[in-house]
């Protein structure tokens, strides 16, 4: 059985592809995010998803930003500004540096990686606030294998992927750096279907994403973005399950993409 | 009947007066369309019994008053706020990941 799968496997997986073709600096994705509350679903947050480019001395980096920022009148009851960014090389979205800022509520934390390419490791820099408002940081060093990304790329490394040349029901396995731990991540290709968004009717690519492979296939998953069946690949709608509850992301704006 | 009718009205009232100034939605609608419809039995039965239709006028209105705020909450602009404050912590991050980047140089 095992000897089995390691074949369907091998014979069908969708190569995440190391050339960056598909995303541009000057990009900005603008979604709705909303919760199910008692059958109905109420906008409570925005999230934006922007590359710009950063430039130093001696290089330019590609910015891949993520910010999730609550709407004004849910403020008063529980905030959030939640920034997540990586710092990548804009030729392949190889991570140089990424950094996590989290502001829910009252809780704060602070997660920074930098990636080694050379010697496979990350040092990783955790800063979190205490009661008395001071901040106090833990640092790690280890080692994470080759193909192991952080969040952020990963959304945009699945972006740059030939999904266009898998068939449905194929399915591969990621390795994303989240909390000091790496975690295997396995997306799979379900359909293709055409969806209604605010963009107007547009065919997608339906995958499914899951941490313990199950559920997938059987079109009820809990976790699946729908990325446009075009050179862009833009997520026009995801849904999600948490341990609290399920809810959406729906795209409200795209400007600046590169096809 | 008519003060179960009563107290159920003033309950549901309360109720849905709460979730309608909470961001919560539409879901304020749920409490508002049981509240009505009770409140309205319990207004026939007062008017039928001959009693004072004052209270249970009072309790209407605001059931009425719950879903215009409802209404409004819901179908005004959501706005993201963003404070001087966010804006300095920005700063002040991307002028330290500018001496983190400066040591490194890309490989291509």
């Amino acid at each position: 059985m095992n000897r089995f799968i390691i074949i369907v496997l091998g014979l069908i997986s969708f190569v995440i592809s190391g050339q960056n073709n598909t995303i541009a600096p000057g990009e900005k994705l603008t979604f709705t995010a909303s919760y199910n509350m008692s059958g109905l679903l109420t906008d409570f947050a925005q999230i934006t998803m922007e590359t710009t480019t950063f430039k130093t001395s001696k290089s330019e980096f590609l910015r891949l930003r993520c910010k999730a920022q609550t709407y004004e009148k849910w403020n008063q009851f529980f905030a959030i500004n939640d920034t997540y960014e990586t710092f990548v090389n804009p030729t392949n979205l190889e991570p140089y540096i990424h950094k996590r800022q989290i502001n829910e509520g009252g809780y704060f934390k602070k997660m920074q990686y930098n990636f080694d390419s050379k010697s496979q490791s990350v040092k990783s820099i955790k800063t979190k606030r205490r009661k008395d408002g001071t901040f106090w940081d833990e640092k790690n060093t280890f080692r994470v294998s080759e193909q192991t990304k952080d969040i952020i790329t990963t959304l945009y490394a699945l972006r740059n992927s030939d999904i266009h040349k898998a068939k449905i029901g194929t399915k591969d396995r990621i390795t994303v750096l989240f909390d000091n731990k790496e975690t295997e991540i396995t997306i799979a290709l379900i359909a293709i279907e055409t969806i209604d968004t605010k963009l107007g009717m547009i065919k997608c690519y339906k995958v499914g994403v899951s941490l313990q492979n199950s559920e997938i296939l059987n079109n009820d998953n809990d976790n699946v973005i729908w990325l446009t069946a075009d050179k862009n690949k833009v997520p026009v709608y995801v849904k999600f399950k948490v341990p609290v509850g399920n809810g959406e992301l729906k795209i409200q704006h795209a400007t600046g993409l590169k096809f | 009947m008519r003060f179960i009718l009563l107290f159920a009205s003033c309950l549901l009232a309360f109720i849905s007066t709460a979730l309608s100034v909470l961001p919560f939605g539409l879901i304020a609608f749920i409490p508002i369309a049981i509240g009505l419809t009770l409140s309205w039995v319990c207004y026939k039965k007062t008017l039928s019994d001959g009693k004072k239709l004052i209270f249970i006028q009072l309790i209407i209105a605001v059931f009425v008053c719950s879903s215009c705020l409802t209404l409004y909450n819901t179908f005004r602009p959501n706005t993201i706020v963003n404070a001087d404050e966010a804006s300095e912590i920005e700063k002040q991050n991307d002028i330290e990941t500018l001496e983190e980047l400066e040591n490194l140089e890309i490989e291509n």
